[in-house]
């Protein structure tokens, strides 16, 4: 992978105990403060962003054509550059016919994209960074590490020990102080710089406008004292018309750093007067380059294509649980974090996106925040897909992928198989060969499998006409079969009619490994095993949220949108979201125990997330008269399969994910945790040693007046 | 009328949020005694001003220099004078054009950039607002920023709150480059009861 040891910069990055504390800290305040400042938007206004970012992008050639006609009109200079090495030529060229030695540039990620400043440096111009955060990255001689908090690796101490290092001026680990020495530092340069370079958040195609954001003030005075202008703008930024710009510009700040608005929007369409340092106005030149460097190729491509859309918000960082320990220098190649992953692909190739690209953990979390609702998880798959196909996949990916007929296996020969999976030498042959941690303990097969389990069970009631087709997924099939038993019998206490059709496991870690074709297969099959059902009037629920996500939204990702793939994904339910409406809608019997005075702990699993935002678990232990405390760190970091692989490829960054909400529930003083899906369970009991169940398991006992664990 | 107080209301709430201040004003003599009051509590030795309506301009003015403080109207200035007096003023009064109630933004266009630098180089902005200019939501912006956009050209600069940072560990710093307090003064008519 282009000489990049994944596994080292881990190891590394895992040490920086200071760093991942700030992150983790940033992130978490981050996130909260974006969802506050989201919450006013309802699914339908979300929905139209989307489609604006859609319509954006197929008028795209109409739009550049009336972009390129405006900007000319206004006595523009404008450039369309193919690749970033012509972007580089057309600023350099600028800059050197008209004598600038001092250039100024406000954040922009596009520039960094092109790598211009090296090649600027290189020229023999003087090239400043004026907003805060890429001043401090450009003194550290680093990268940004965050899309919009460019700086937020490094500690208000190191910042001063950086500015003491470099520039010999001792200050106080205060921003305020530093914010103060920076304002005067830099306020020289604006005032004597020749040429202001910006990207741009948006252009507008009807009146030719550049419209910059920033909450400094550095953008304005960029693009209003030096005597040239040149803004470099991805060719996806272009929206036709005032109504779009407005409604995208409207939420990018909300969902950015949680703010009603930027403190500054910029409009410009031309280069105006200013006045000039020797007396009198000068007339400002204004270019705008218009960046193609792999979009519009990827818009061609139809997984990729829907990065374009991305508004460069980065709510997605501050959710991603491998990027909140291991930052964007590691999670990252030029651009970072989880929509780091297919810009990479699109500006800077397969490989270099691959390098990092078997960070993600598939939890999903990016796609929830996005306010465009970006699917990264798919495009990261496919990233990993390609890179697989050209170069081979990972001999542990392949392993964990295909879990299932190991599963089988050590199902079919249980007692014996958990003995053996328990001794130490086996938990080292299962990391010698396969890549599984030591540290792991492997779950107890059942000696049965649910479907030998519920024999008998199944049986039709003539008078009902509820009816539901279980998909139970591997752990509940192998391991948990407790899980399953409830779930039918919570399910014909309620008077359904349950069938579990024949069924192989969802097939996500597949997905997650980038082994598309497998999961295809496992789709394909269960779909048209559910289709069967859901044909016949059948809803089809699942413990398990993955299964649910799965057959919602991989399965038509992965299979296109035919009608057995849409009818199946509508007729999907997680369990508790189905009961929730039952009981909505007064159907649910509700003669069981409560358990008042019990304490518990409850943890929402990622994929939950993305199929209800009522949390309904949350209301049925509130019903069994359960205390339960909600612990929101977002993911665990189990992440299905992947924590469990060995040392720095999964295992220990997994355990530092989990680090606070192991912490938490440590300190909470609860009697046992609960989550509905089974691999958290298994993260979670393995770092706290508490009891964890699923939440049908109280269900049932509730229905059966027993008392719980 | 009872919707126009509601707007001013939002405007003025979101504002204060945002750590800027407003003031609601009826008549020319009251800002210019506002202002000149505000001027001396500031410290200042130089306020230019540009935007502003051609009598009140001339009586702060006279209201100002009588402190014994500089006070300038950029287009009664020399050219030649324009940039250097940007650099040294201690506040920068401008006229805003519009104002959407529910951020808190002011919306001011700028015919060349000494108006535009005056709202970015002092440490202190103030923008005067007629209240009648408020509108209700971002996204009644559209139509009025297709007509200025496609027309003119004229910059717009949509400014809300003070220039701010959360750049070092998310801690929020107010005046990094742009200006470090900025006070709204909206002409015409106090909040009516209810």
């Amino acid at each position: 992978m282009k000489g990049r040891n994944l596994i080292a910069e881990v190891s590394e990055a895992l040490k920086n105990k200071s760093q991942i504390e700030n992150l983790r800290t940033s992130m978490l305040c981050m996130r909260d403060k974006r969802d506050a400042a989201m919450a006013g938007y309802s699914e339908k206004e979300l929905a139209e962003l989307r489609n604006i970012r859609q319509a954006s992008l197929s008028s795209l050639n109409e739009s550049i054509k009336m972009l390129k006609d405006k900007l000319e009109e206004n006595g523009c200079g404008f450039y369309f550059a193919k690749t970033a090495k012509d972007a580089c030529e057309y600023v350099v060229n600028v800059a050197k016919t008209r004598g600038v030695k001092r250039i100024v540039k406000a954040k922009s990620m596009t520039t960094e994209e092109i790598e211009l400043n090296k090649r600027l440096v290189a020229e023999g111009f003087e090239v400043i960074e004026t907003d805060l955060g890429e001043w401090l990255v450009q003194l550290a001689g680093q990268k940004p590490s965050h899309l919009t908090a460019p700086a937020i690796h490094l500690s208000r101490y190191e910042i001063s020990k950086l500015i003491e290092d470099r520039l010999g001026v001792r200050l106080p680990a205060d921003p305020k102080e530093v914010t103060k020495f920076v304002r005067a530092f830099l306020r020289e340069k604006f005032l004597t710089a020749d040429m202001g370079i910006t990207g741009g958040n948006f252009v507008v195609a009807e009146t030719g406008s550049l419209v910059l954001v920033t909450n400094e003030g550095n953008g304005r005075l960029v693009t209003a004292l030096p005597r040239i202008h040149v803004a470099i703008v991805g060719v996806e930024k272009l929206v036709r018309t005032w109504e779009d710009a407005l409604k995208i510009l409207n939420v990018l700040p909300k969902s950015a750093t949680g703010q009603n608005m930027a403190t500054y929007v910029t409009i410009l369409n031309s280069g105006s007067e200013t006045p000039s340092l020797d007396g009198g106005f000068v007339e400002r030149e204004f270019h705008l380059v218009l960046l193609d460097n792999g979009r519009l190729s990827a818009l061609q491509d139809t997984v990729m294509s829907e990065a374009l859309k991305c508004i460069r918000c980065s709510a997605c960082f501050n959710v991603c649980p491998t990027y909140r320990v291991l930052g964007g220098h590691v999670f990252g190649y030029i651009y970072s974090g989880p929509t780091g992953i297919p810009w990479t692909y699109i500006s800077h190739g397969l490989e270099n996106a691959a390098s990092y690209a078997p960070l993600c953990i598939s939890c999903g979390l990016c796609r929830e925040t996005c306010p465009i609702g970006i699917d990264m998880p798919t495009m990261i798959s496919e990233i990993k897909r390609r890179y697989g196909e050209r170069n081979g996949y990972r001999w542990v990916d392949r392993r964990l992928a295909g879990y299932e007929s190991l599963v089988k296996l050590a199902s079919n020969t249980a007692p014996v198989s958990n003995f053996l999976l328990g001794t130490s030498m086996a938990k080292w042959i299962l990391e010698k060969l396969i890549g599984i941690d030591r540290r792991v303990n492997l779950p107890k097969f059942s000696g049965k499998t649910l479907r030998e389990l519920l024999d008998g069970v199944l049986v039709p009631r003539a008078e009902s006409d509820r009816k539901v087709a279980y998909f139970a997924d591997s752990m509940a099939y192998y391991i948990d079969v407790d899980v399953g038993l409830a779930t039918v019998n919570v399910l014909q206490k309620n008077g359904f009619n349950v069938v579990m059709p024949p069924q192989k496991g969802s097939g996500m870690p597949s997905f997650l490994y980038g082994l598309l074709d497998d999961a295809k297969k496992l789709a394909e099959y269960n779909v048209k095993q559910m289709y069967e059902y859901v044909s016949k009037g059948y809803d089809i629920v699942s413990a398990e949220p993955t299964a649910i996500y799965c057959l919602r939204f991989v399965y038509p990702k992965l299979l296109g949108t035919t009608k057995e793939v849409q009818e199946v994904a509508e007729r999907s339910y997680e369990l508790f979201g189905y009961l929730l409406r039952m009981l909505e809608s007064g159907m649910l019997d509700l003669s069981f125990k409560r358990y008042n005075g019990v304490k518990a702990v409850y943890h929402l699993p990622c994929h939950s997330r993305h199929l209800s935002k009522d949390r309904p678990v949350l209301k049925f232990l509130e019903m069994l008269g359960i205390d339960a405390e909600f612990i929101d760190y977002g993911c665990c970091g189990m992440g299905g399969t992947w924590g469990m692989k060995k040392g720095y490829e999964g295992y220990e960054i997994s355990k530092a994910i989990a680090e606070p909400l192991v912490m938490a529930i440590s300190k909470s003083g609860a009697d046992f945790v609960v989550t509905e899906c089974s691999l958290c369970k298994m993260q979670i009991e393995r770092f706290t040693g508490k009891k964890v169940v699923h939440p049908i398991l109280l269900l049932d006992k509730a229905y059966k007046g027993l008392p719980i664990p | 009328m009872k919707a126009d107080s509601d707007v001013l209301k939002r405007f003025i709430s979101e504002l204060e949020k945002l750590g800027a201040t407003a003031e609601l004003l009826e008549t020319r003599t009251q800002v210019v005694k506002h202002l000149s009051d505000f001027v001396r509590e500031k410290g200042a030795k130089m306020v230019l001003a540009y935007g502003l309506e051609r009598m009140l301009s001339s009586e702060l003015s006279k209201a100002i220099t009588s402190m014994g403080i500089s006070y300038f109207d950029i287009n009664d200035v020399d050219r030649r004078d324009l940039r250097k007096l940007l650099e040294r003023a201690d506040i920068g009064i401008t006229g805003a054009d519009l104002a959407v109630a529910e951020t808190g933004s002011l919306i001011i266009t700028s015919e060349n950039d000494a108006a535009r630098l005056l709202s970015c180089l002092p440490p202190i902005h103030v923008a005067i607002l007629p209240r009648e200019n408020i509108l209700d939501s971002f996204l009644d912006l559209a139509e009025w920023l297709r007509k200025m956009q496609g027309t003119s050209k004229r910059t717009v600069s949509v400014i809300t709150g003070p220039s701010r940072t959360a750049d070092i560990e998310l801690e929020i710093v107010l005046g990094v480059h742009g200006p470090c307090e900025l006070h709204v003064i909206i002409l015409g008519g106090a909040l009516s009861e209810g």
